[in-house]
């Protein structure tokens, strides 16, 4: 597999005021291969945040070298910088971030407005997005007329539909509950398995362990970078959840939920093992 | 480019957002241009009505009127085309508002003192009837030619010719109507009474002529002429400018110079007001753009450049402007009609006024606009996502 992202003694110091400096990351080296699906973890003040936003290439290191897909993009210019992130970041967010007054499908196409993407190839493409995140049916709503795990589908499809390098997910269940943020892992989980690289950032343990490998910073230095031995199976852990309470399950879950049973790591965490309440059920809104 | 149609239309569903903040934002351009093109049209009508009173007075016209301590006579009257040669015709002036009667019916009217030549130089006349003739003015006969409103006025549409009317107490016999001239100014040129200068006098007790009226041959030598009656009676008072001779073109440019005066005072007042207007954008937009850090954080993330972003926050202040212009229009020249309705002003609109008000309309949505959307373009999308 080759790099997707390769981070070489990435430092950033924050200047505040004319003598104080505060470094963020101190020197961060670390390569995520494509189709990786990595955590980045670690305590608030951990440089965790300006990680992902120079991952993000929101920001630019004070020092070392971040290469994106081949490209060097540590010392683009903002416009520079613009042109990457609509090309390469499938930016999802802890609040989604849609537009309120905007249909699902014109929050997935807005992407593709600043590419340059005519109209009809635009929808094209939102409408498929969408399609992968089991929201067809919901492309002419307006984000108040969706739950708050299907917002974060929207995202997900808006994220998708400018066909990233990779997904850079911000705490991404951060403001869901535990059903629909298990959802959004499963839809994570499946992109991930289709090949999408996607870039996880966490401080919950229990989310970060449904990915393949966790990179836990602390006071802007790696101190632990490792594969994750027992991933957790979204799909499995959503069949072992009480049924859905109104939100519409993710329909991905519908093939290999209850497939592999016990054994999968945390699933005691949910003593109710029932499976009934699945896919397909209508969901009230 | 395809590019900049989105922008556009990302722009213009902004306003959509909040539809009572951009209507009002667009009021305050719309009063601005209206008040242009409405206070405008009355400067530009004035002008137009001055202009067509002095026009109408004839051409070819040079006015003498005496200043302070100059007295002009008849003798003048009879003196100055002898020594003149540019003059074609020469008619004393003197008006004055008198009691007339007929009947037993009294108005107030303006009675003007003149001779026969009266309708060589100011080009109008006798329409019924007879104007005065050399001898009407010689013989200090008392007759009269009445203007068309009096018929109304004092004759109530009875036959006008051969009554006998009283004019301050002396009987007057009218001999003919004069043609109609209509109102210039709010001033109606109709209710009018001509009778020879000499009777006026006499029932005056006074030997004085109000002004001068004199139809130049040759046009193009007026200036020459000016200065010709100038310096004859600068002699004859020993003094200068003892009378003021002006030409019509000159009396044209001077009342030009001063209605434009007044348009462009109108023009710099309402100006103030689309200025404020102006100001209104910049302030919505600015508060808009606050309010809509995030959706800028997000645009930005997923790769908004900064000029797409400055043209989106242009775009929305440009079109409040542009629209509110348009209606501003509309507005000021229905303004402008109802003033001309209900004050009896002359008021023209002029497209020159039109295109020069929605110009700056459209400036003033662009400079005003340009700082909110360039703060705006500048945000640091770390930041601006960040906001709450």
């Amino acid at each position: 597999m080759s790099a997707m992202l390769e981070a070489v003694g990435l430092a950033k110091t924050y200047r505040i005021g004319r003598r104080l400096t505060v470094p963020a990351l101190r020197g961060v080296d670390f390569t995520i291969p494509e189709g990786d699906f990595v955590a980045i973890m670690g305590p608030s003040g951990s440089g965790k945040s300006t990680l992902m936003n120079i991952i993000g290439c929101l920001d630019r290191p004070t020092a070392g070298k971040y290469v994106l897909h081949g490209e060097d993009v540590s010392r683009k210019s903002d416009d520079q910088l613009a042109s990457v992130r609509n090309r390469m970041i499938g930016f999802v967010f802890q609040n989604f971030n849609l537009l309120p007054r905007q249909t699902a499908l014109l929050n997935v196409e807005l992407p593709l407005i600043y590419r340059g993407v005519p109209a009809r190839e635009r929808r094209r493409r939102a409408t498929a997005a969408l399609d992968a995140v089991g929201l067809s049916d919901r492309a002419s709503h307006r984000p108040n007329e969706l739950s708050g795990g299907q917002q974060q589908r929207v995202a997900i499809a808006r994220a998708l539909a400018g066909t990233p390098s990779i997904l850079l997910a911000d705490e991404p269940t951060g403001n869901l509950d535990s059903r629909s943020g298990e959802e959004i892992m499963a839809l994570l989980q499946r992109l991930n398995d289709d090949g999408v690289t996607v870039v996880l950032v966490t401080h919950d343990d229990d989310i970060a362990s449904h990915c393949r490998r966790i990179i836990r910073l602390r006071d802007g230095r790696i101190v632990d970078d490792r594969a994750v031995v027992d991933q957790l199976d979204a799909r499995v852990v959503l069949s072992r959840m009480p049924p859905a309470n109104g939100d519409q399950p993710e329909p991905a879950a519908s093939g290999g939920a209850g497939a592999e049973g016990a054994g999968a790591p945390g699933a005691g965490a949910y003593s109710n093992g029932a499976t009934h309440g699945g896919p397909g059920e209508a969901g009230t809104l | 480019m395809m590019k900049s149609l989105d922008i556009l239309k990302i722009g213009a569903f902004g306003l959509t957002g909040n539809k009572l903040r951009s209507a009002l934002t667009m009021l305050g351009v719309i009063i601005g241009v209206a008040a242009v093109i409405a206070l405008v049209s009355i400067g530009q009508g004035a002008t137009l009505s001055v202009t067509s009173r002095i026009q109408s007075m004839g051409s070819n016209l040079v006015i003498v009127n005496p200043v302070r301590g100059a007295n002009l006579t008849m003798d003048d009257v009879k003196e100055l085309p002898t020594r003149v040669d540019n003059i074609a015709a020469i008619v004393p002036d003197m008006a004055g508002m008198l009691t007339v009667k007929w009947e037993n019916k009294n108005v107030q009217t303006t009675v003007d003192g003149t001779t026969e030549q009266f309708p060589d130089v100011r080009d109008f006349g006798a329409e019924e009837g007879r104007f005065l003739t050399a001898d009407d003015v010689s013989g200090r006969r008392r007759v009269a030619v009445v203007g068309q409103t009096l018929l109304d006025t004092l004759f109530d549409g009875n036959p006008a010719i051969g009554q006998t009317i009283t004019i301050n107490g002396q009987r007057f016999t009218v001999i003919g109507i004069m043609t109609k001239k209509g109102a210039t100014m709010g001033r109606d040129q109709d209710d009018m009474i001509y009778v020879p200068i000499t009777t006026l006098q006499r029932l005056r007790g006074s030997t004085r002529v109000g002004s001068l009226y004199i139809k130049v041959i040759d046009g193009s030598q007026t200036a020459d002429t000016v200065a010709h009656i100038q310096g004859i009676f600068d002699q004859k008072f020993g003094r200068e400018d003892s009378v003021s001779v002006r030409s019509q073109d000159e009396l044209l440019s001077t009342v030009n110079q001063m209605t434009g005066t007044l348009t462009a005072m109108l023009a710099a007042i309402a100006g103030i007001s689309l200025l404020v207007g102006g100001i209104g954008i910049m302030n919505i937009m600015l508060v808009s753009v606050t309010e809509r850090t995030r959706e800028i954080g997000l645009r930005k993330a997923v790769g908004a450049r900064r000029i797409y972003i400055l043209g989106q926050f242009l775009t929305e202040s440009i079109l409040m402007s542009l629209f509110g212009g348009a209606i501003g229009i509309a507005v000021g020249i229905m303004a402008s009609r109802v003033i001309s309705k209900m004050a009896g002003w002359t008021t023209y609109v002029s497209p020159t006024s039109i295109i020069i008000s929605f110009g700056f309309a459209a400036a003033v949505g662009l400079f005003f606009g340009v700082w909110p959307a360039m703060k705006a373009a500048a945000m640091d999308p770390i930041e601006a996502l960040r906001r709450e």
